[in-house]
């Protein structure tokens, strides 16, 4: 056992009979144990000290006032806290009516708007935004050159979600061709060997 | 059974209905609940409301004490538990108030303690105590100034008895050298 482990169990009464005798026997002869064993002595005795501090009369009479004041209102404190608790339920739940009011008010006001201003919009506008929507150049130059215009329902990417959305039908892309144009993609369509 | 006859006696008449015995077993065991918090805390202000809650849950919950241990332990656990608590609050205090200092808000020697003739002692033993890691403090406090046996405070910390007196030796080391370089 090392030397401070020793010092330590013999002030915390820790250490055997034989031990402690043994330890006693030391501390005689040992000027460098018994120099080790007075810092530790003097903690001690400065803990012993402090242990007869007394609290001021005063204070110590203030203590079960204070407490039974608190056991008293504490009754109303507890009907006063269940009523607040109750209020801030029932305000809780009205602030979320009127959030998802708002909410679905501003969802519905958004799709009309947007299905008015898709209906403002003429033929190539409405391409236009289909291609800027889609995210390809292909389909426009396609449509828009009308040089090449494959009628084949499944060739013409088109996203429905989209088209759902801005409340565009297909017939209105493909309704808006003049006669000759149409002469023309079907010729298109026989040269090809479909 | 390991309990005092008149702390027997005094919470059978709580029981019963005895409002003066509830006093009585209050100002008995008070100041030893103010010390205890005062040391673990260091704080007057926070040991007073320890104090308060631990007198509260005395007077709720006497009826559920079992005497499976003194009336004393049984204090001392909850006053243990609610000191803890009492520190994390503080802290949780300080992180939303952003002051990470260190310095006690209120030792409040001045008007608290009575025989206060050596003041620069009890502020630098408490100073020396707020260092120790808070294992190391709180068995370090219940063994020498609040008198407890290990198997006592192990019921009382839920802590073995083996890592109890390690925490022990490693305190009182500390404080030795706290105290040495403080001299220097």
């Amino acid at each position: 056992m090392k030397t401070e482990e020793r010092i330590i169990k013999y002030l915390d009464n820790d250490l055997t009979s034989e031990e402690r005798t043994a330890f006693e026997r030391e501390l005689k002869s040992s000027e460098e144990l018994k120099r080790e064993f007075e810092k530790y002595s003097l903690i001690k005795e400065k803990i012993k000290n402090q242990k007869n501090l007394k609290l001021n009369p005063d204070y110590l009479s203030s203590i079960l006032p204070e407490f039974h004041n608190k056991v008293h209102s504490g009754k109303k404190e507890t009907l006063r806290r269940s009523l607040s608790y109750s209020f801030g339920l029932i305000l809780i739940f009205l602030i979320g009516i009127t959030v998802q009011k708002i909410f679905f008010n501003n969802s519905d006001k958004e799709r009309n708007d947007l299905e008015k201003f898709t209906q403002s919009l003429n033929y190539n506008q409405k391409l236009d935004l289909l291609e800027s929507l889609n995210g390809s150049d292909d389909l426009y130059n396609i449509i828009s050159g009308k040089e090449y215009v494959d009628l084949l329902e499944n060739d013409l990417v088109v996203n429905e979600d989209v088209l759902e959305t801005y409340d565009i039908s297909y017939k209105d892309l493909i309704g808006n061709l003049s006669d000759n144009e149409v002469e023309k993609i079907y010729n298109e369509l026989l040269n090809r060997n479909i | 059974m390991n309990f005092k006859n008149d702390d027997y006696e005094l919470v059978q008449d709580f029981l019963s209905g005895d409002q003066q015995a509830f006093n009585n077993l209050a100002r008995k065991y008070q100041e030893k609940i103010y010390w205890h918090a005062r040391r673990i805390l260091g704080d007057h202000d926070d040991a007073h409301d320890v104090v308060q809650q631990v007198l509260l849950v005395m007077y709720n919950k006497l009826n559920t004490f079992n005497y499976s241990s003194s009336l004393y332990t049984w204090i001392f656990k909850i006053t243990y538990t609610r000191s803890l608590n009492q520190l994390k609050k503080r802290k949780l205090k300080r992180i939303i108030t952003f002051n990470f200092s260190d310095d006690i808000e209120n030792p409040g020697y001045e008007n608290i303690v009575d025989n206060l003739e050596n003041k620069e002692e009890l502020i630098r033993m408490q100073k020396m105590l707020n260092k120790l890691p808070l294992k190391q403090r709180e068995v370090f406090i219940l063994r020498n100034f609040d008198e407890l046996s290990y198997d006592e405070i192990s019921s009382i910390t839920g802590k073995s008895v083996g890592a109890l007196k390690a925490n022990y030796f490693h305190a009182f080391k500390k404080i030795k050298e706290l105290m040495g370089k403080d001299e220097n």
